[in-house]
C-alpha cells in the first residue's frame, strides 16, 4: 500500500514540476514587467526593487531561485501588496477556503451518495424521478447564477439567511455559500452513483449473494456499496479543483476572505507574484487531495494495488 | 411415473435407477417465466416440471435461449426485474416462488444453493474469500466467526484448494478461474443444502479442469446425498455425471428420462439431432501400443489423404515471443507464446492443433500469416520463406492464406454491410472488377457458405451468430486460398450449428482442395476434422500424430491427461473409463521451467534449460521427451461409479 | 447520400439476379424460399446500419426530439432576429433607461441602466456563447481526437505515460491557467477560444483512446490485415467510422462545458469585455441589480438554461441511441 502511495506521488512530482515551469515561463512571456504602471517609476526606486526582486538576473537564474524558494515554502513576492508575501496572504486566507470546501465536498459526498442509492433503489419511481429532475437543475444552472438567486430569496425576501460576510464563522453565514459550492457536486455524484449501483446490482456477484440467501440490507452494505463507490471516488480528484474553481465564485459573491478572493483581486489588478503563486499552491493542494484520493481508491478495490 | 408438459407431452415410465420411491426434494411444476421486454411479452419458459430426488443428478440439456437457466433462476428468486414467474416450486413444502423474501432468504444459500456458469466475475472482488464463505455461515447457522473460518477452511480443503487456510485472506482475482470455481462449489457446500444447481459450471474453463470440478461434485453427491440439477449444454458432460436427463428446447421439455435411455434410445427428433451434432472422440479398450493396423489409423470417417499431395507449408522452429512489461524500474521479460513448433502441412490436409488456454495454439496461427512478428524460425509458404518477403509479395500471397476467427460478432466491422465484408478481398486483390461482378460474387459466394444473398446489405448486428461465422468463412473463402485457418472457429457456436459449421468447412476443403488448420480446445471438435492432430503445452508441440493413432496410443502424459478428460457422450464408456490426473496445476509461461513439467528429472539433474527433444515413437506419430508416467500421476486415479 | 445507397442497392440487386441466373441457381433459390421469386431481391436486401438504428432511436427519443427542435430555434433566433429589431446591442435609446419589458416600447426584454435593449444585448451574447462553444469545441475535439488516438495506437509504455498525464492533468484546476493567460495576455476573445479549447480535452482523449484500443484489438481488425488490406485502409474503413459515434456523442456533450465556462470567466471578468457581451456577461450585470432590475438577469439566464438543457438532452439522447448495451 505504502509502495502503490509513493509511485503515485513519483509520478505526479514531473507533472507539477513542468505545470510550474510553464506558469513561470508565461508569466515572464507577459509584456512589460510589472513595475512598467501607468506613472513611470524613477529609474533608480525602478533598479532598486528589481534587484530586490531579482528581476536583473537572467531568467535561468530566476527560475532556480524560484524553485528553491518554493522547495522552502516561499511563494514569492506579492508584487502589488508589498508589505505580505504570497505565502503569508495565502495563509491568512487558507482556513476560510478550507472550511467553506470542506464542508462543501463532505456535504456532496454524503447527500450525494445517499440521494444515489435511493435513486437506483426506487428506479423510475417517484424519488427517482423527482431526483433526476434535481440533478438536471444540479448540472444546468451554473453556481454564478444559483448564488445570487438564493441570496434573493433567502436573504433578501424571506432574511433567514443572511447575504454574505464571514460573520465570525456563524452557522448562519456558512449555509448558503456551502449550498451553493456543493449543489452541482451533489448533483453530479448522485448521477454517478445512481448509475454504478444499478450497474453493480445487475452483475454476477450480486446474484451469487443473492443465492446466498443474504438480506437486501446486508447486500447493499457488504457487497453492492463499495464497487458502487469506485466511480465516485475517482470523481473527487477532479471535484476537488472544481471546487476551488468554485470557490473563486463563492467567495467574491458572497463576500468571504477566503484565497480565492484573493486570487481574483491579484488578477484583476495583475498582481503576477500573487497569481503565479497561488496557482502553484493550488496545484500542490490539489495534488495532495488526489494523491488520497487514489489511496482510498486502492482501498475500496483491491485489483487496483497490483 | 414422470409427465412431461409440452407440445408432445410426452410421458416416460421412469422405474430404474432413480430413487423415485421417496417424494422429491426440489418440486417445480407447471413453471412459466415470462419477461417483458421492448418488443413485448417473451414467454421464456413454457409450464415445466422438475423433479429432483436426494442423491440424483438430473441433467437439463437445451442450447442458448431454451429457457434452461431461467427455469432455475426463477426456482431461486433470481430473475431478472422485469421477469415473471408463474407455478410451484416446493421445498421442504415451501413454495419459492410465492413465500416471502425473509424465509425464501432462508432457504437459498441453505438448502438450496447455485453455481454459476462464470467464475471470474461470480465473486465479489473486493471482499476476501474468507469473508464471503463465513457470511453463508453466521447468516444461516449463527456460527461466530471464528467456527465459520475454521469451518469454510475445512471446506476449501475438502475441494482440494492447497493451502486452504492462506486462501481465506486472499481476494478472488488472485485465484485462477478453476479455483475460484471450486471456492464457489465450497461456498454452496458450507450449510450443505439439499440440492445444488449448477448452471454449466465448468463451460468457462479447460477441459482437464472441468474434469477436477466434475469429479468433485460427482463426489459431493455420493458423500453428501446432495441433489444436483446440471444445466449444460454439453452431451458429454451429461454422459459421465447424470442418472436422468431432461432435453428443454424453446422453454419447454421435448424429451426426459433416465441417461441411458435418453444416450442410446431418444425419442425425440431433437435429442436424436443433438446426439447426431455431438462430435466425439473414440474410445479404445485397451491402449493399442502396438503398431496399429494402417486400416485402423485412417478410419475415422474422414476424407483419404492423398499420399502424394504436395507440401504447402512449411513450419521450422518457429518462436513468438512477447515483451512483458516488468515494473516502472526493470526491464521488460520474455514470454515465449510460441517456443519452437515444426510440422509441414500438405494440400488437402488438416491439421488440429489443440491446446488449453494459454497454451499458444492462436498465437502460432497469428504467426503463420505474419500477423505477429516470428522472433525465431522460418514459416515457408510452397516453399518460399513468408518472413523475409517484402510487403508488395507478401500482400500478393495473402490471397492463398485466409483465417476464420472465434467470435463470428467480433470478426465483423460492426459499421460494413456483410456484403461489403465480404467483398473487402476483393477490393484488395482484384482492383479492376467492376462493382457488379464482384457483387456477382460476393452473392455465389454467400450462396456456397449457405447463406441467402438476399442478406447481402444486412448488417452483421442483425444476423445470429450461426449467420456471421458464415460471413468470416466467405470472406475467407472468397478468393478462393489454398490454406484456409480456423482458430476456434466453432467454440462459441451452439452444438447443432457448430455441426452444421464443421461440415461447411469440410465440404470447401473438399470443393477447393484447401490445406487446412483448425485449432480448438475441444478434442472432439479437432478429431471430427483433422486428420493429424498437434497437442500444444505452454508454445511447445508435446505430441503431434494421426488423428486415430493420437487417441489410440497417444504417449505423452499431458496427452494422456488431456484425452481422459474430454467427457464422452456414451454413458457406459464415459463411466467406465480412467481418468488421468497428473501432479500440479499449469504453470506460468513466465516460469523458465514450465517447459520440464513433465520432465523433472532433468530439473532434479539441474538442467534447468533443457529442451525436451521430440521423437518419432511411430510411423507418423511424434512425442516429446517426458518422464514415465507413472512418476507424475497425482494419486491413484479412481474409476468412476 | 441516401440516393447513393438506394441506386448501390439496386445496382446490387441487379448484379445478384445476374450471378444467380449465370450459375443457374435462381430456380434453385426460388425453390429455397418457397417458390418466392427473385424479383423480391431488390426489396428484400435493405439492411439497417448502426447509425441507421441509432438515429432511429434518437427519433424515437422525446426529450432529445424536442431539445433538436428548441435548439434549432434559438440558434435561428439568435442569428436572425438582430436583424428584424429595431436596436443593437451597444447603441443606448435615450428614451428608455432601466425600462422594464414591455410590448408598447419595443423593448421586450427591456433595457439595462444604460438604456440598451436586453433583446439585442442577448441575442448578440448568445451568438457570442454559441460561436465561442463551437470554436472551442473544434479544438478541444482535434485535441482529444489526435491525442487519444495516438495513445492508443501505440499502446504500452506510451500509451500509459500519456494517460498517466491526463489523469494528473484532470486534476489540475485548469480554469486558473484560462484565468492566468487571460491576465497575463489581455482579454483577446481568440486566446480565449483557443485555452478552453485546449484545456476542455482531456475526457474526449480518454473516450477516444479507450475506443481505439478495443477497436484495435477487434478481430476484424485482423482478419483486415489477413486479408492485405493496408494500414491507411484500416484506418479508414474498420477504425474512423467506429470511432465516429463516441466522438459525436462527446463533442454534443463538450459544448454546454464550455458554454458555462465561458460564461463563468465572463461573470468573473476575465472573459468577453465590453463593449462585447455574452450570456455570462449579462448574468454577472443582472446578478447585481437582481432586486430593482430582476429582467435583467431573468431574460440572460433562461437563455442560457434553456440551451445547456437542450444540449444535455441531445447529448443524453445520443448517448442512449448509440448505445447497444442494452439491446
Amino acid at each position: 500500500m505504502l509502495s502503490f502511495a509513493l509511485k503515485r506521488l513519483l509520478t505526479t512530482i514531473p507533472v507539477l514540476w513542468i505545470a510550474i515551469t510553464a506558469c513561470f515561463f508565461i508569466l515572464r512571456l507577459a509584456p512589460g514587467g510589472p513595475f512598467d504602471g501607468e506613472r513611470p517609476l524613477p529609474e533608480a526606486v525602478k533598479r532598486n526593487l528589481e534587484a530586490h526582486y531579482n528581476l536583473d538576473k537572467s531568467l535561468i537564474e530566476q527560475y532556480f531561485i524560484y524553485l528553491g524558494n518554493l522547495l522552502q515554502g516561499d511563494l514569492g513576492p506579492s508584487f502589488i501588496n508589498q508589505d505580505f508575501s504570497v505565502s503569508e496572504q495565502l495563509l491568512i486566507g487558507l482556513p476560510y477556503t478550507l472550511i467553506v470546501g470542506g464542508l462543501a465536498f463532505a456535504l456532496s459526498i454524503i447527500v450525494g451518495v445517499l440521494a444515489g442509492i435511493a435513486g437506483s433503489l426506487y428506479r423510475n419511481r417517484l424519488p427517482d424521478v423527482a431526483l433526476g429532475a434535481f440533478i438536471l437543475a444540479g448540472l444546468v444552472i451554473p453556481n454564478f447564477l444559483v448564488a445570487p438567486i438564493l441570496q434573493l430569496v433567502f436573504g433578501l425576501q424571506l432574511k433567514w439567511l443572511p447575504v454574505g460576510g464571514w460573520g465570525e464563522g456563524a452557522v448562519t453565514h456558512l449555509v448558503l455559500p456551502v449550498t451553493v459550492l456543493a449543489l452541482p457536486h451533489v448533483a453530479r455524484i448522485s448521477r454517478l452513483t445512481r448509475g454504478a449501483m444499478i450497474e453493480v446490482m445487475h452483475s454476477n456477484y450480486i446474484r451469487t449473494a443473492r443465492s446466498k440467501g443474504l438480506s437486501d440490507m446486508r447486500l447493499l452494505m457488504r457487497h453492492a456499496i463499495k464497487p458502487a463507490l469506485t466511480p465516485v471516488v475517482s470523481y473527487l480528484g477532479p471535484a476537488a479543483s472544481y471546487l476551488l474553481t468554485g470557490s473563486l465564485v463563492v467567495e467574491t459573491i458572497f463576500g468571504l476572505p477566503g484565497i480565492g478572493r484573493y486570487f481574483i483581486n491579484a488578477a484583476l489588478n495583475r498582481d503576477y507574484g500573487m497569481v503565479l503563486g497561488t496557482v502553484v499552491f493550488y496545484m500542490l493542494l490539489i495534488i495532495v487531495l488526489n494523491l488520497i484520493v487514489d489511496i482510498v481508491y486502492a482501498w475500496l478495490d483491491p485489483r487496483v494495488r497490483h | 411415473m414422470l409427465l412431461i408438459h409440452g407440445t408432445n407431452r410426452v410421458a416416460i415410465l421412469n422405474t430404474a435407477v432413480v430413487a423415485s420411491q421417496n417424494a422429491p426434494v426440489l418440486d417445480i411444476s407447471n413453471l412459466h417465466v415470462r419477461f417483458q421486454s421492448a418488443d413485448g411479452l417473451v414467454h421464456a419458459v413454457k409450464g415445466v416440471d422438475v423433479q429432483l430426488h436426494q442423491g440424483e443428478c438430473l441433467g437439463v440439456v437445451g442450447e442458448s435461449g431454451s429457457g434452461k437457466s431461467q427455469t432455475f433462476l426463477a426456482a431461486m428468486g433470481l430473475l431478472a426485474k422485469n421477469g415473471v414467474a408463474t407455478g410451484s416450486a416446493m421445498l421442504h413444502g415451501h413454495d419459492l416462488l410465492t413465500v416471502p423474501k425473509h424465509e425464501l432468504n432462508t432457504l437459498r444459500g441453505n438448502r438450496i444453493a447455485m453455481i454459476f456458469q462464470d467464475p471470474l466475475t461470480s465473486l465479489t472482488p473486493h471482499l476476501r474469500i474468507g469473508e464471503q464463505m463465513s457470511e453463508v455461515l453466521r447468516v444461516h447457522q449463527g456460527f461466530d466467526s471464528a467456527k465459520a473460518k475454521k469451518t469454510s477452511a475445512d471446506w476449501l480443503q475438502r475441494v482440494r484448494i492447497p493451502e486452504a487456510a492462506r486462501r481465506l485472506s486472499q481476494y478472488p482475482h488472485e485465484l485462477s478461474g478453476g479455483m475460484r470455481q471450486r471456492v464457489m462449489i465450497a461456498m454452496c457446500m458450507l450449510c450443505q443444502p439439499d440440492v445444488l444447481i449448477a448452471d454449466e459450471p465448468t463451460t468457462a474453463l479447460d477441459v482437464t479442469i472441468q474434469a477436477e470440478i466434475l469429479d468433485l461434485m460427482d463426489e459431493l453427491r455420493r458423500e453428501h446425498k446432495t441433489a444436483i440439477a446440471l444445466i449444460t449444454h454439453d452431451m458429454g458432460v451429461v454422459a459421465r455425471m447424470c442418472d436422468r436427463v431432461q432435453v428443454m428446447r424453446y422453454g419447454e421439455y421435448v424429451e426426459a428420462g433416465v441417461s441411458e435411455q435418453i444416450f442410446y434410445r431418444p425419442e425425440h427428433d431433437y435429442t436424436r439431432m443433438l446426439l447426431e451434432a455431438v462430435p466425439s472422440i473414440p474410445v479404445f479398450d485397451a491402449e493399442l501400443n502396438e503398431v496399429a493396423s494402417d486400416a485402423n489409423v485412417a478410419h475415422s470417417g474422414r476424407r483419404a489423404l492423398d499420399a502424394n499431395a504436395p507440401v504447402m507449408l512449411q513450419v521450422q522452429d518457429l518462436k513468438v515471443e512477447f515483451a512483458v512489461p516488468g515494473g516502472w524500474f526493470s526491464a521488460p521479460r520474455k514470454l515465449a507464446a510460441v517456443n519452437g513448433i515444426s510440422f509441414a502441412l500438405s494440400e488437402g490436409e488438416t491439421l488440429g492443433v489443440v491446446g488449453e488456454s494459454g497454451s499458444g495454439k492462436s498465437t502460432l496461427a497469428r504467426a503463420i500469416l505474419q500477423l505477429v512478428p516470428a522472433s525465431h524460425g522460418t514459416v515457408s509458404w510452397l516453399g518460399s520463406s513468408l518472413g523475409q518477403m517484402d510487403k508488395l509479395h507478401m500482400t500478393g500471397l495473402r490471397r492463398d492464406l485466409q483465417i476464420v476467427f472465434q467470435d463470428p460478432l467480433a470478426s465483423l466491422n460492426p459499421s460494413m454491410s456483410i456484403g461489403d465484408s465480404i467483398m473487402e478481398p476483393l477490393r484488395v486483390h482484384e482492383p479492376d472488377l467492376a462493382l457488379s461482378e464482384r457483387t456477382g460474387r460476393v452473392a455465389l459466394m454467400m450462396h456456397r457458405v449457405g447463406l441467402d444473398p438476399t442478406l447481402i446489405n444486412r448488417y452483421p448486428h442483425e444476423l445470429s451468430g450461426g449467420q456471421n461465422q458464415r460471413v468470416g468463412i466467405a470472406r475467407a473463402m472468397i478468393l478462393k486460398p489454398k490454406l484456409l485457418i480456423c482458430d476456434e472457429a466453432v467454440s462459441a457456436l451452439d452444438v447443432s450449428i457448430q455441426a452444421q459449421i464443421i461440415d461447411l468447412i469440410k465440404s470447401l476443403q473438399e470443393e477447393f482442395k484447401l490445406s487446412l488448420i483448425f485449432i480448438s480446445h475441444d478434442l472432439s471438435v479437432v478429431y471430427e476434422v483433422a486428420h493429424r492432430i498437434m497437442v500444444m503445452y505452454l508454445g511447445s508441440l508435446v505430441e503431434m500424430a494421426p488423428a486415430v493413432s493420437l487417441f489410440a496410443r497417444p504417449q505423452h502424459p499431458y496427452t494422456r491427461q488431456l484425452v481422459s478428460a474430454v467427457p464422452v457422450a456414451d454413458p457406459v464408456k464415459e463411466r467406465s473409463r480412467q481418468r488421468i490426473r497428473l501432479i500440479g496445476e499449469l504453470t506460468s509461461p513466465m516460469d523458465p521451467t514450465a517447459r520440464l513439467r513433465f520432465l523433472p528429472s532433468r530439473l532434479q539433474a539441474g538442467e534447468a534449460h533443457h529442451v525436451p527433444a521430440i521423437d518419432e515413437c511411430f510411423e507418423g506419430h511424434f512425442v516429446a521427451e517426458h518422464d514415465a508416467l507413472e512418476s507424475l500421476l497425482m494419486a491413484p486415479s479412481r474409476a468412476l461409479l | 447520400m441516401i440516393f447513393f445507397r438506394a441506386r448501390k442497392q439496386e445496382l446490387m440487386a441487379a448484379a445478384i439476379k445476374q450471378s444467380m441466373a449465370d450459375a443457374g441457381l435462381a430456380a434453385v433459390r426460388a425453390q429455397n424460399t418457397g417458390g418466392e421469386s427473385s424479383e423480391n431481391i431488390a426489396t428484400a436486401i435493405v439492411g439497417r446500419s448502426l447509425m441507421q438504428d441509432a438515429r432511429r432511436r434518437l427519433y424515437a427519443n422525446k426529450a432529445a426530439v424536442v431539445s433538436l427542435l428548441v435548439l434549432a430555434v434559438l440558434i435561428v433566433v439568435a442569428f436572425a432576429a438582430p436583424l428584424f429589431i429595431p436596436f443593437n446591442y451597444e447603441d443606448p435609446d435615450w428614451a428608455a433607461f432601466r425600462a422594464p419589458p414591455s410590448l408598447a416600447t419595443g423593448h421586450y426584454f427591456g433595457t439595462d441602466q444604460n438604456g440598451r435593449d436586453l433583446l439585442a444585448r442577448t441575442l448578440f451574447g448568445t451568438q457570442v456563447s454559441l460561436v465561442v462553444a463551437l470554436i472551442a469545441t473544434l479544438v478541444s475535439v482535434f485535441i482529444g481526437v489526435s491525442y487519444g488516438a495516438i495513445a492508443g495506437f501505440m499502446g504500452g509504455r506510451i500509451d500509459q505515460a500519456m494517460m498517466r498525464f491526463v489523469d494528473v492533468m484532470y486534476a489540475l484546476p485548469y480554469i486558473l491557467f484560462v484565468i492566468l493567460l487571460m491576465v497575463i495576455f489581455g482579454r483577446n476573445v481568440f486566446l480565449l477560444f483557443a485555452a478552453i479549447g485546449a484545456l476542455e480535452w482531456l475526457t474526449m482523449a480518454r473516450i477516444v483512446r479507450g475506443q481505439t484500443l478495443s477497436i484495435k484489438q477487434r478481430e476484424y481488425i485482423e482478419a483486415a490485415r489477413a486479408a492485405g488490406v493496408s494500414n491507411r485502409t484500416i484506418i479508414f474503413r474498420h477504425i474512423v467510422p467506429n470511432l465516429l459515434g463516441p466522438v459525436v456523442i462527446y463533442a454534443t456533450l463538450t459544448i454546454p462545458e464550455i458554454i458555462v465556462v465561458e460564461s463563468f470567466l465572463s461573470y468573473l471578468g476575465f472573459g468577453i469585455q465590453e463593449p462585447l457581451t455574452s450570456l455570462g456577461t449579462l448574468i454577472a450585470e443582472g446578478a447585481d441589480v437582481l432586486e430593482v432590475l430582476p429582467w435583467l438577469l431573468w431574460f440572460p439566464a433562461s437563455f442560457l438554461i434553456t440551451l445547456l438543457l437542450s444540449l444535455l438532452f441531445i447529448g443524453d439522447g445520443l448517448r442512449d441511441a448509440f448505445d447497444t448495451r442494452d439491446q
